[in-house]
């Protein structure tokens, strides 16, 4: 067998062993629900997002369970009474967690669908800013960033459209504050309760 | 948040009052905790404590654990959340309405407040401390800095006090304290959490590194800032130190 033989069966082989790994991978990709939520904070002012990639791993007649992974991030919006303050002054929230999800569909068809379930993982949280008040004489700038391991919960309640997309209210809290030693303080900088809508596509229909 | 008989079912051994003030034209409910072992022949260290429906049960458990036989602690309750914006900010910021009445309340305390405690209800007082948190600790470090009236008040305790309030109106008053007194007429404890965003910290860290460069302070002023602390975890374990500080 000559070098240009070897050399047309190695790329023949390359192609081969690719497209099966991009049809593994396309494979295991559509096998995934894909769950964007739009959040805000109702006792904060903030926007943010949370990207979640869930696998089911029960499914029947009423109940299904997922396990995934997802990503969150969040900024505050600034307030009128911070006017002293940067245009830069924000606290962003970034999160890798896994997530645990149980859904209940009470009717047939699979419209209507609860969702309640826990998450964990990593979140760091970074606050910056700069204050400038000249008639004193005063610029002070600051920089925090607290990592910590967070936990809490997510629930949702939601309408799924051609067995495919789901749209819902969605609403994440994390436990982290009643489960700290100390006083319970919900909805703080490091137990947040977040509210949102939620989006879901899946390739594969039930 | 408690209401006046969930601090009373939480504290059994508290007891709950009214007091129409003419300074505010409202009423207001208080609680009182005497010490274990209490005289009224004796005098006694008072502690004020504001937002006292936040903090009146966890401060009395505080008080009953720690720091047995010392304080008669009276906790004054607001009579709807927003109220905190009328009564202890000054002065009033147009975003915010019916605000900047805190040079009214701070005489609500003194005038009427305190007098009321001596002779309706018997408790002499060696000595008194306020303290507040957010809102309430801006009031009391207002308290503080303010010339217009003489405060009765031999400490003062402030958790994460809302400096920011009126375009950081409070480093106003302070200059002008700063050029017109000799000393610091009250101890004063002033605390921050790292956790509580950019505004509160900067102007945290700008206020105590004026009153750092004053020379109306000696032993009486400490500037306290917590790690892994955010706004609503500050309060009590400020409370605590401070009366540590104070003792």
């Amino acid at each position: 067998m000559n070098k240009h033989n070897i050399l047309s069966l190695f790329f023949l082989l390359t192609v081969a062993i690719t497209a099966k790994a991009q049809s593994r991978l396309d494979t295991f990709l559509k096998s995934k629900e894909y769950s964007l939520m739009l959040t805000t904070e109702p006792f904060g002012s903030s926007l943010g997002g949370i990207l979640n990639i869930s696998h089911p791993f029960l499914d029947s007649k009423h109940f299904e369970a997922t396990l995934g992974v997802a990503f969150q991030y969040s900024r505050t919006i600034k307030t009128k009474f911070e006017r002293n303050m940067s245009s830069d002054t924000r606290t962003t929230d970034c999160s890798f967690l896994v997530t645990q999800d149980w859904r209940y569909f009470p009717f047939r068809k699979k419209h209507l669908v609860l969702e309640a379930g826990l998450y964990a993982g990593f979140t760091s949280s970074v606050s910056r800013g700069s204050l400038s008040l000249p008639q004193y004489d005063i610029y002070e700038e600051y920089h925090n960033q607290h990592n910590y391991f967070n936990y809490g919960s997510m629930q949702s309640l939601s309408w799924t459209f051609k067995s495919r997309f789901k749209v819902g209210f969605f609403s994440m809290i994390s436990l982290k504050g009643y489960l700290d030693s100390g006083r319970t303080r919900p909805a703080e900088v490091d137990s947040r309760f977040f509210i949102g809508l939620k989006l879901s596509y899946k390739f594969q229909k039930d | 948040m408690a209401c006046k008989k969930e601090i009373v079912e939480a504290v059994p051994e508290s007891s709950a009052y009214s007091i129409h003030s003419k300074q505010m034209s409202k009423q207001y409910t208080f609680h009182v905790l005497l010490p274990e072992g209490y005289d009224s022949s004796q005098t006694h260290h008072v502690l004020i404590l504001l937002d006292a429906n936040d903090y009146f049960v966890e401060m009395a458990k505080e008080l009953q654990s720690n720091f047995q036989h010392q304080f008669v602690l009276v906790g004054i309750s607001y009579n709807d959340f927003n109220e905190r914006q009328h009564d202890f900010t000054y002065p009033s910021m147009a975003e915010v309405t019916n605000s900047g009445h805190a040079n009214r309340y701070i005489q609500f305390l003194g005038d009427e407040l305190l007098p009321y405690l001596q002779h309706n209800l018997n408790i002499k007082t060696s000595e008194t401390t306020l303290l507040g948190h957010s809102l309430s600790g801006y009031l009391a470090s207002y308290l503080l800095f303010q010339q217009d009236y003489t405060h009765p008040f031999d400490n003062i305790i402030a958790a994460s006090p809302s400096l920011w309030w009126s375009d950081g109106y409070i480093f106003g008053l302070e200059q002008e304290f700063a050029q017109n007194q000799p000393s610091l007429n009250s101890k004063f404890f002033i605390t921050m959490g790292d956790l509580e965003g950019a505004m509160m910290n900067t102007h945290f860290n700008a206020f105590t590194k004026k009153l750092n460069t004053r020379n109306y302070l000696s032993n009486t002023y400490q500037a306290k800032r917590y790690k892994n602390t955010s706004h609503r975890n500050s309060p009590i374990k400020s409370f605590v130190d401070g009366i540590r500080f104070i003792q």
